[in-house]
């Protein structure tokens, strides 16, 4: 079994949201078989801002699906989508 | 000045061990990409020098392996070693970084095997239509053209039934070891007379943006902003977005007008695939639209479907699907259940033949055409017409079951 690395889109609620916060969030919601990265801020239009989590999880069942679901239940946090994924060597 | 060269996704596939990431790794390493990593006499130090990434590397330095590019004399590559485990089709699908071509990976001392066909049918329904075969591990039967063309046969046969032409496609003589093949032929196959894979590799297309197709814009968020109102969010499919013109956002069915368009936090007067934009439209509130919706012009507007007929590949279901199971289809933003109508027939995954007419149920492993209705309105392209928006996974008890096609539709207006 390899190591996929995932990276997933987080979208905010609102361009008022406290991404310092957020990011906070994030590590501190990583589930036991996944391991962060880093995370990117990515200006998308009219003051909203993404955040590119990048994460590791292993090539094996359940995937990014636990990953996702915890990010989603951060507060401010709007949607949340798996934009790339690719197996580490 | 040198012109910037076309850039490519290219995703490697094929059954676990059958040499993926040492070939990936073997590529990288004579781009340069693995550059800290001196090898003394060329190639066949490979192996060791795997071995010694293997034990030293830090986290860091594999992940940006895993995002490198490649160079080849024509193009520049994104190499993307795509995951093994099933679960992770919904993302191959529904993501964003949709592979251009792949290189199927077929080891010759194990031949085909079932995730060689999953993913031979998988990469028809990413819409990945430019493909090379290598056939790998050449080293371990002494490099012997009879074992070669007779496993290059039977791939060719298993190809051809989900629509690839064998007689276009490269069937390469590989040792991911060894380095024969990959940059320059080998003297261990004066028999082959094809070239070599990153040859092979420029005679790919790049693909051109789909901008004559009519615009599609999957809305993965809409935002009620001060000061500028309703903002959707999502990235251009197809087709190209332009300042003042009027949307239909379906199946909410409401019309607007885009005011303005935003990427990066930059105004831009027109937008066009690929680009994820956020845009304002007069005319639409934001309780009107939601995640899942899609934008289009007026005059192409995107298809609502009552009902469609769909070709799908059964990755992993623990027990059968028979008619009027209600899985959830997971199609660009959207997340609809639909109920299965009709099991019109089962296919031979090995031969593309029809093997049962209306069958009573469905397994693993199973390719098959099947009518569907979603529980709710839901918006899907036939394949033909416009691909990025025909593709779905179909996801159940926390597993992606199946993934396929909308080949035909039946509108709902
Ligand atoms: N003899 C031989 N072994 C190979 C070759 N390519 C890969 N292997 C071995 O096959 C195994 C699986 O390789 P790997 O690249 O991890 O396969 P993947 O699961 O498809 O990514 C490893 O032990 C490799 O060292 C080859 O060309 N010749
Ligand atoms: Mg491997």
């Amino acid at each position: 079994m390899g190591d996929v690395v995932a990276t997933i889109k987080l979208m905010p609620e609102s361009p008022e949201v406290d991404l310092e916060n957020i990011k906070k969030n994030i590590e501190d919601s990583m589930p036991e078989n996944a391991e962060l990265h880093k995370i990117e801020e990515e200006p998308i239009a009219f003051g909203l801002v993404a955040l590119n989590v990048i994460v590791v999880v292993g090539d094996a069942e359940g995937g990014t699906e636990a990953v996702e679901e915890n990010l989603s239940k951060i507060n401010d946090v709007g949607n949340v989508e798996v934009t790339d994924i690719r197996r580490l060597m | 000045m040198a012109k910037k060269k076309e850039h490519m996704n290219l995703a490697f596939i094929g059954h676990v061990d059958h040499g993926k990431s040492t070939l990936v790794g073997h590529l990288l390493l004579q781009a340069g990409a693995i550059a800290e990593q001196q090898l003394a006499d060329g190639e066949n130090k490979f192996r060791f020098v795997m071995d010694k990434l293997g034990e030293e590397r830090e986290r860091g330095v594999t992940i940006d392996l895993a995002h490198a590019k490649f160079d080849s004399p024509k193009y520049e590559f994104t190499i993307v070693d795509c995951p093994g485990h099933r679960d992770f089709v919904k993302n191959m699908i529904t993501g964003a970084s949709q592979a251009d071509a792949a290189v199927l990976v077929v080891a010759i001392d194990d031949g085909v095997m079932p995730q060689t066909k999953e993913h031979i049918f998988l990469s028809r329904t990413l819409g990945i239509n430019q493909i090379i075969i290598g056939v790998n591990k050449m080293d371990l039967v002494n490099y012997d053209e009879g074992k070669f063309n007779e496993l290059k046969k039977e791939v060719g046969d298993l190809i051809k039934t989900v629509g690839y032409k064998p007689n276009d496609v490269h069937f390469i003589p590989l040792s991911a070891f060894e380095g024969d093949n990959i940059s320059t032929n080998s003297d261990n196959t004066p028999w082959y007379k094809g070239p070599a894979l990153v040859k092979a590799l420029d005679e790919f297309t790049a693909p051109e943006k789909p901008t004559k197709l009519p615009l599609r814009v999957p809305i993965q968020d809409v935002y009620s902003i001060t000061g500028v109102g309703t903002v959707p969010v999502g990235r251009i499919e197809t087709g190209i977005m332009k300042k003042a013109d009027n949307v239909i956002f379906e199946p909410a069915g409401v019309t607007g007008e885009v005011k303005s368009i935003e990427m990066h936090h930059e105004m831009l007067d027109s937008a066009e695939p690929g680009d994820n934009v956020g845009f304002n439209v007069r005319g639409v509130g934001k309780n009107d639209i939601r995640r899942g919706d899609v934008a289009g012009h007026p005059d192409s507007p995107p298809s609502v479907a009552k009902e469609f007929t769909a070709q799908i590949v059964v990755l992993q279901h623990p027990g059968v699907i028979t008619i009027g199971y209600t899985p959830v289809f997971h199609c660009h933003t959207a997340q609809v259940a639909c109920t299965f109508l009709e099991l019109v027939n089962k296919m031979n995954p090995a031969t593309g033949q029809v093997e049962e007419e209306n069958p009573d149920f469905l397994k693993t492993g199973n390719a098959a055409i099947v009518k569907v209705k979603p529980t709710k309105p839901m918006v899907i392209e036939k394949i033909k017409d416009i691909p990025h928006m025909g593709r779905f996974a179909i996801r159940d008890m926390g597993q992606t079951v199946a993934a396929g096609m909308c080949i035909d539709l039946v509108p709902a207006k």
